[in-house]
């Protein structure tokens, strides 16, 4: 990518919307290789029997674990190669179930101008196909401004 | 009133063991995990992605972190549980504590509320990630379902520099 296509703050204002990123059908499979990449064996995300019986839920489950994850690309598919993903935050308030479509969506919120850098404030989502969000959330990117210094990295945090 | 008592307050600020995971993070294990999550970005498997960007080597998703602890070789298999109990549902809840002592409370049902993650640097392959939890809230809620108690731990991850990587809070829901 040229630097000129890179994300500068003037590029970006309140309102914006991040481009979308889908997901899916998540399968059972999916389910399956992301439980066993990560070593968890909770069976409401690939025994069916016991999800639906024992635990009485509708389906098997997507992993809130892999949810988290997808926003993160949402985020820094957007923002990067000249942001940085500074801060993450979502709630998991409903259930994605085996089968889903997910749609990662994201719009900005808020932009603010601090000590020589951008920082720019979204709220973030998922919905699955049924137009549930599942998962709210919100992200603070911070993004050099057009003839700014780059990023510093490592990044040194937010501060307060 | 409340299942927060003076004593289970009492553990706010107290911080777990530093955990240290069973090795360096491997290029194998990596590739497992990109592929799994559907990582989009080449800058988690190709080198020459990885040598243009800011991070100069291949690296680690961002949260990452948060399955970098895995079970070593030769510890009790954890699967055992269900020759006994084959109606356990395989969630290890003690994992989601950090090592934290046990909030000692009648509420049987463990959630995971949310997460809140601030990221500093990744993880690139070779490191040795490490990681610590404190206790940094307890509160009494009113839910829908009756009263339920909301902990927020805040797990701080570095590598073996001491650097850090991540600090994440999450908030576990009992009830």
């Amino acid at each position: 990518m040229s630097a000129e296509a890179e994300l500068r703050f003037e590029d970006v204002a309140a309102g914006d919307e991040l481009p979308p990123l889908v997901r899916g059908p998540i399968t059972t499979a999916h389910v399956m290789r992301w439980s066993a990449a990560i070593e968890n064996w909770h069976r409401i995300h690939y025994d069916q029997p016991f999800a639906t019986g024992h635990d009485e839920l509708p389906a098997l489950l997507i992993n809130g674990t892999w949810k988290q994850h997808f926003l993160v690309q949402l985020v820094r598919g957007w923002a990067e190669p000249s942001g940085w993903l500074a801060k993450i935050t979502m709630s998991f308030r409903g259930m994605d179930l085996v089968g889903d479509t997910l749609t990662a969506w994201g719009r900005v919120t808020e932009t603010e101008e601090r000590d020589g850098l951008g920082i720019v404030a979204c709220e973030i989502g998922i919905r699955n196909q049924r137009g549930e969000d599942t998962t709210p959330g919100t992200a603070t990117v911070v993004l050099p401004l057009r003839d700014g210094p780059a990023v510093p990295y490592p990044f040194p945090g937010l501060g307060r | 009133m409340g299942f927060v008592t003076e004593e289970v307050a009492a553990l706010v600020g107290v911080a777990g063991p530093r955990f240290t995971a069973v090795g360096p993070l491997g290029a194998d294990e990596l590739r497992r995990f990109v592929q799994a999550v559907m990582e989009p970005n080449p800058v988690h498997w190709d080198e020459q992605a990885a040598r243009e960007s800011r991070y100069g080597e291949v690296v680690a998703p961002p949260l990452y972190v948060l399955h970098s602890l895995r079970r070593a070789s030769g510890t009790p298999d954890p699967l055992d549980r269900l020759r006994e109990e084959p109606d356990w549902d395989g969630l290890d809840v003690a994992a989601g504590f950090g090592g934290l002592p046990p909030i000692d409370i009648p509420l049987e049902r463990v959630l995971n509320g949310g997460t809140e993650a601030e990221f500093f640097k990744l993880p690139r392959l070779g490191d040795t990630i490490s990681a610590q939890a404190r206790y940094v809230d307890i509160v009494d809620r009113e839910g829908r379902s009756g009263p339920m108690v909301l902990a927020t731990i805040e797990t701080e991850y570095s590598d073996q520099d001491g650097e850090p990587l991540a600090r994440v809070r999450s908030t576990v829901i009992m009830r």
